[in-house]
């Protein structure tokens, strides 16, 4: 609860049946992801932190990211292009499970990584909510990091609203949706 | 006594001669050195120096009372400033740096914090300022951490370089008295040292980007630090790794400081405290030079932490000293000092608490900063961070330096790393050997402040480095979406579709492309391939191939692609020959008989490669790729904006673009991307490191050739007097230097190995005429051209000659660098030469007047000047000089102006005051307290002394009354301060 208070809440929230996720900065400026989790579904939240309502998870840092880092800049040049919602919508306890781990990292059009973009600017919003196949106004995507180094090295899920604004989590693919003539 | 006066009076006369070529002291001085300004300056200072010391031959004469008390120069924790020649410089690669400047780019910070700021609601500007010198304090605070940790014997140091000879020189004092042999024999027992642990993560993760491993291990490390290396803690290092005494530092440092051995300054501005970077030789000039600066020394140096002096946010550079090394332990371990510092700050700004406690709040947002891109390590001077060795990665880090050149976007274009299809780093050092060292090759000098100079040189590497980072990017996109989607035979049959239907040859619209066109479009793809990839015509292919060996670019293909870079190089692989085989057809077939190619539609490489000169450019543009239905495209519509490539032509050509781009990154690899865990440190200042390396240049090969000269003389002179004989032989050593490189593959990394050039000896045999004839001429039969018979000549006078020669093969291309400048061509050379000068006169006349022994002293007066000769070049002979700028501030301070006779000290880094004592008392009262002498009266074991932040007077004294007053280094207990004291800083 004490993080709470001291959270500064982004306007982003993807509501679900089961979970609402949230990102956002601590005074401290650490990262924080907050789920909220639904009466019926308060085993997930219990399984993330032990509590049945809601929880707060750390992100840890993201090596390299703020930088000339290749990986993170054809992200962000090829989200909703090359870098596609994949289709499949994955279970919230399996996303809930990755979160658990801890080795991951989100992005939004508001992300600190964005150097090639401006800041939370239409297009880049566009470009995150290309990956949505409903109306929503701050997609989360996720990136797989490395336990160890902390580097990102793989493009994940992408949070998304469906039309009652509940939560939908999806895949992400690189697609190379190409033809020969 | 006749044999004697003659004698006497030839080396009376030569003596004379060959003085009068030496060169003169200024011609030493570097012409540009940039403080001219200061000129009027020191006149003056000059004029009042007259006044000041009535007897400047006597320094202990001068009055207790400080001429320029008043000048307030803070106690600078600065290494000597380390004057060399080139010779000196080039030797001086192969030892580490205790000065190195830290180049801090703190834009991926200050971006990241800038966002953070918009999404937290602060003020950017003002949060991004506040990050930025947090992320600055981080960066040098944390080394200074870290290095103090190594000299406390907490952290150990890891092996820079693990070649075998190396380890075995660095380990090498430490012998053992073999056991199994009866007579004592020594040897060196390096094996015993050698981390084994360490070595094989190091061997596993070679090249691979990120290593797991290291960080594993360096954390292991870093929580043993709590035992200080001692025989009782040597259980829990060798838990770690196979750490001996050897691997700590502690207690090896001479002169341990009480705070820190480690000092970090900022220097505002190019000034004389970096005078090394434009002057070859310490003088009375610089010295002077620099005692002005001392006088306003704020002006140009200050603190790290004087965040006000540091105006611009993009970057800085710090200059960081490690004082009070013992020399003889720091040549053994400098490097692996460096070397195992930058590996703990890569770990540590990331993973350790003390890194989270100085960079808090940010902490979180400074461990995502692409850190080894934002940080680099360089030395001030000649002497290295790194090893230097003849390799590529060695080669291309050192292009780093041409960023900091001033008009670096203006010429981007035209270095090589930037071009399309680059030579290589090693060609540069065969086509320009001997290049400027001591003419600020950083351009310092050319702008106003060190902020705008490490903001212009941080900016050009980020922009380069995204420039090539992008066209990398390109290519493997390109290259990964054509091997999966186009396969070499979809390419050769639209080839041939295109060249047989004409209907596929329109334009979008209506318009139809011209026969003469589509002839350009295909000589272009024809030839490209022909250069790049033919079997026989290619001159490329051989350092294309070296691609898919290359293991450097694994970690990028690994996070982008899906395909490693063999497996798309074998694509091409596969593309080439089908591309070649329909333009053999279209040969057979005459289609370009009489056909003018338009020169400016090749690619880039194609011309930068084919076409040195810019006549392509004036070309009408023709290439015209845009035709026809597009063959690879996005899914979608036939558009423009769908298309990958259009046709055949098109597609061939980008994949080959592609595979060019990928070589271009590969081959300048260390020029633009990092290691992973380690900072980039290049030797920008010395050119001569990677000279050496390489086998360019030889820093002793004037010693050498002096040491042979005067053997050869004595041996001459000792042969001609048992044996006077009109015959003699001449012979002559030439240095040896690399001429060009044989590239080897080592486990994934390209290496050089120099090919040295020919023989170093050269020889002739002579007969000399002057004895039969009685004239003064010479016949001579040699191994090389370069007239032999005139090289017995050694003083100048009028030659007459003629040579038959043949040749055979083998030309020395060597320029410019004194005498290296040798036309060595290996011939068999025939010469008959009649000279007529001091020497041959001498020699002609002593026939006449019958002394015998004319030849034997004519040898050894010639070894005698060619000695001296040798021995004075000024260039080649290796020198160095050292300046403490506290010792010349302290100087002029005391005098009022730095007295010639303080000038030899000085310049050997000593100090040169009027006594030991005086000298000892003004260090400490600098190091101490912060303060500066104004008044000093010595008095038996103590001394009266006026300090500049202290009222009264006071005194300092030997508190342990033991004679040794001054005989150590003073601390505070010697001082007797009182209330009237007020010191600008706490000193402990």
């Amino acid at each position: 609860m004490k993080l709470i208070t001291t959270l500064i809440l982004l306007i982003m929230s993807i509501n679900t049946f089961a979970i609402q996720v949230n990102t956002g900065w601590t005074k401290n400026f650490k990262k924080i992801l907050s789920v909220n989790c639904s009466e019926d579904d308060g085993h997930l939240c219990a399984n993330l932190c032990e509590n049945y309502s809601s929880c707060e998870v750390e992100e840890s840092y993201c090596r390299n990211c703020a930088g000339d880092n290749l990986f993170i800049k054809y992200l962000f040049k090829e989200l909703g292009n090359r870098i596609q919602n994949g289709g499949d919508a994955v279970p919230a306890d399996t996303f809930l499970e990755f979160i658990k781990e801890g080795n991951f990292t989100s992005l939004t059009s508001k992300s600190i990584y964005n150097f090639i973009d401006r800041y939370n600017s239409f297009a880049t919003k566009e470009k995150f909510r290309s990956l949505c196949p409903n109306p929503t106004e701050y997609p989360i995507v996720f990136l797989g990091v490395n336990e160890v180094s902390r580097s990102p090295e793989s493009i994940r899920y992408v949070a998304c609203s469906n039309s009652e604004q509940s939560a939908e989590i999806f895949n992400l693919k690189k697609i190379y949706d190409v033809e020969v003539n | 006594m006749k044999k004697i006066i003659f004698l006497a009076l030839l080396t009376l006369v030569i003596t004379n001669s060959s003085l009068a070529e030496s060169v003169k002291p200024s011609q030493i001085l570097g012409e540009n050195y940039h403080d001219e300004l200061q000129s009027d300056a020191i006149q003056q200072e000059e004029k009042k120096s007259r006044k000041v010391i009535e007897d400047p031959k006597s320094l202990t004469k001068v009055p207790a009372k400080w001429k320029r008390g008043d000048i307030d120069a803070k106690y600078l924790k600065v290494n000597n400033i380390q004057f060399t020649n080139r010779s000196s410089c080039a030797d001086d690669s192969t030892k580490p740096a205790t000065q190195v400047n830290i180049l801090i780019d703190s834009m991926n910070a200050a971006k990241a914090v800038y966002r953070l700021a918009l999404a937290t609601g602060n003020d950017p500007k003002a949060l991004t300022k506040q990050a930025v010198s947090r992320f600055r304090y981080t960066s040098y605070k944390l080394i200074e951490y870290i290095a103090n940790q190594i000299f406390e014997g907490r952290l150990p140091l890891l092996h820079a370089d693990r070649t075998t000879d190396a380890l075995r020189e660095r380990f090498k004092a430490i012998k053992y008295i073999s056991k199994t042999e009866s007579n004592i024999s020594k040897r060196t027992n390096y094996k015993r040292h050698i981390l084994k642990e360490y070595s094989s993560i190091m061997e596993d993760c070679k090249l691979e980007g990120y290593c797991e491993e290291l960080d594993l291990y360096i954390e292991k490390i870093w929580n043993n630090k709590k035992y200080t290396y001692r025989e009782e803690t040597t259980w829990a290092w060798t838990k770690v790794d196979n750490f001996t005494n050897e691997h700590f530092l502690a207690g090896k440092l001479l002169d341990k400081k009480e705070d820190s051995n480690l000092g970090c300054h900022f220097l505002k501005k190019f000034s004389p405290y970096m005078a090394q970077v434009s002057t070859v030789a310490a003088n009375k000039k610089i010295l002077d030079s620099l005692a002005i600066a001392g006088t306003n020394q704020n002006e140009y140096i200050t603190t790290c932490d004087d965040l006000d002096a540091q105006s611009s946010l993009e970057a800085v550079a710090y200059q960081l000293d490690i004082v009070g090394v013992n020399s003889k332990t720091w040549n053994k371990a400098g490097f692996d000092f460096w070397h195992s510092l930058k590996l703990y700050y890569s770990w540590a700004f990331r993973n350790a608490e003390q890194a989270e406690q100085m960079s808090y709040p940010f902490s979180d947002i400074f461990k995502s900063v692409y850190l080894e891109e934002s940080v680099m390590l360089f030395p001030t001077g000649c002497k290295g961070i790194s090893p230097a060795h003849c390799d590529n990665e060695f080669l291309s880090t050192q292009r780093i330096r041409e960023f900091a050149k001033k008009n670096y976007s203006k010429n981007a274009l035209n270095q090589d790393f930037m071009k399309a299809l680059p030579q290589g780093a090693e060609k540069d050092l065969l086509d320009d050997p001997f290049v400027d060292y001591n003419n600020d090759i950083l351009e310092y000098g050319k702008f106003p402040d060190m902020n705008d100079w490490a903001k212009r040189f941080a900016q050009n590497l980020r922009k380069s480095r995204s420039f090539i980072k992008k066209r990398l990017v390109k290519g493997i996109e390109l290259l990964e979406i054509s091997s999966k989607a186009l396969s070499p035979n979809k390419i050769a049959s639209n080839l041939d579709a295109i060249t047989k239907d004409k209907s596929l040859w329109s334009l979008p619209g209506d318009d139809k492309i011209s026969i003469e066109k589509m002839k350009n479009e295909l000589y272009y793809l024809c030839s490209e391939y022909n250069v790049a990839a033919h079997e026989t015509l290619s001159f490329v292919k051989a350092d294309l191939n070296y691609l898919s060996k290359l293991k450097n670019l694994d970690p990028i293909f690994n996070s982008l692609s899906a395909n490693t870079l063999k497996e798309q190089y074998n694509y091409f692989e596969q593309v080439a020959p089908k591309v070649l085989a329909f333009c053999e057809e279209l040969e057979e077939k005459g289609i370009w008989k009489g056909f003018e190619v338009k020169r400016n539609g090749f690619s880039e490489w194609y011309k930068e490669l084919m076409f040195k000169s810019d006549a392509a450019k004036s070309d009408e543009i023709t290439s015209n790729k845009v035709w026809g239905t597009p063959l690879l495209k996005n899914k979608g519509e036939n558009t423009v904006a769908n298309a990958i490539c259009f046709n055949g032509v098109d597609c061939a050509r980008q994949i080959l673009e592609s595979v060019t781009s990928i070589y271009s990154a590969a081959k300048y690899f260390k020029t633009f991307f990092v290691n992973s865990q380690e900072a980039t440190s290049p030797s920008l200042i010395n050119p001569y490191a990677e000279r050496t390396a390489c086998k360019i240049y030889d820093p002793w090969w004037k010693v050498k050739r002096t040491l042979f000269y005067a053997f050869s003389d004595l041996t001459a002179a000792a042969v001609s007097y048992v044996n006077p004989t009109p015959f003699y032989i001449n012979l002559d050593y030439v240095p040896q230097r690399a001429i060009s490189f044989n590239k080897m593959m080592d486990d994934g990394e390209l290496k050089f190995d120099p090919q040295m050039s020919g023989s170093k000896w050269f020889g002739s045999l002579n007969l000399d005429l002057t004895k039969i004839l009685k004239i003064p001429c010479q016949v001579s039969v040699g191994n090389h051209t370069g007239a032999l018979p005139s090289s017995r000549s050694y003083f100048s006078g009028y030659s007459f000659k003629g040579c038959i020669q043949h040749e055979n093969g083998g030309e020395i291309t060597v320029r410019d660098a004194s005498d290296i400048n040798v036309n060595t061509v290996k011939a068999i050379q025939g010469c008959a030469s009649c000279t007529i000068n001091f020497e041959t006169m001498a020699n002609w006349a002593a026939t006449f007047i019958n002394v015998p022994v004319v030849s034997t002293s004519y040898y050894l007066i010639r070894g005698i000047v060619r000695f001296y000769k040798g021995f004075s070049d000024p260039i080649e002979i290796p020198r160095r000089w050292e300046i403490n700028p506290n010792s010349v501030i302290d100087t002029y301070r005391r005098y009022g102006t730095i007295p010639k006779k303080c000038v030899k000290r000085l310049t050997k880094g000593g100090y040169c005051m009027p006594s030991k004592c005086e000298h000892a008392i003004t260090e400490a009262a600098g190091k101490l307290f912060g303060t500066q002498v104004t008044y000093l009266n010595e008095h038996g074991d103590a001394a009266t002394v006026k300090l500049k932040h202290c009222s009264n007077k006071i005194q300092v004294v030997d508190t342990l009354k033991m004679g040794l007053f001054c005989r150590s280094e003073l601390t505070r207990e010697n001082f007797w301060e009182d209330s009237s004291c007020n010191f600008p800083k706490e000193q402990k």
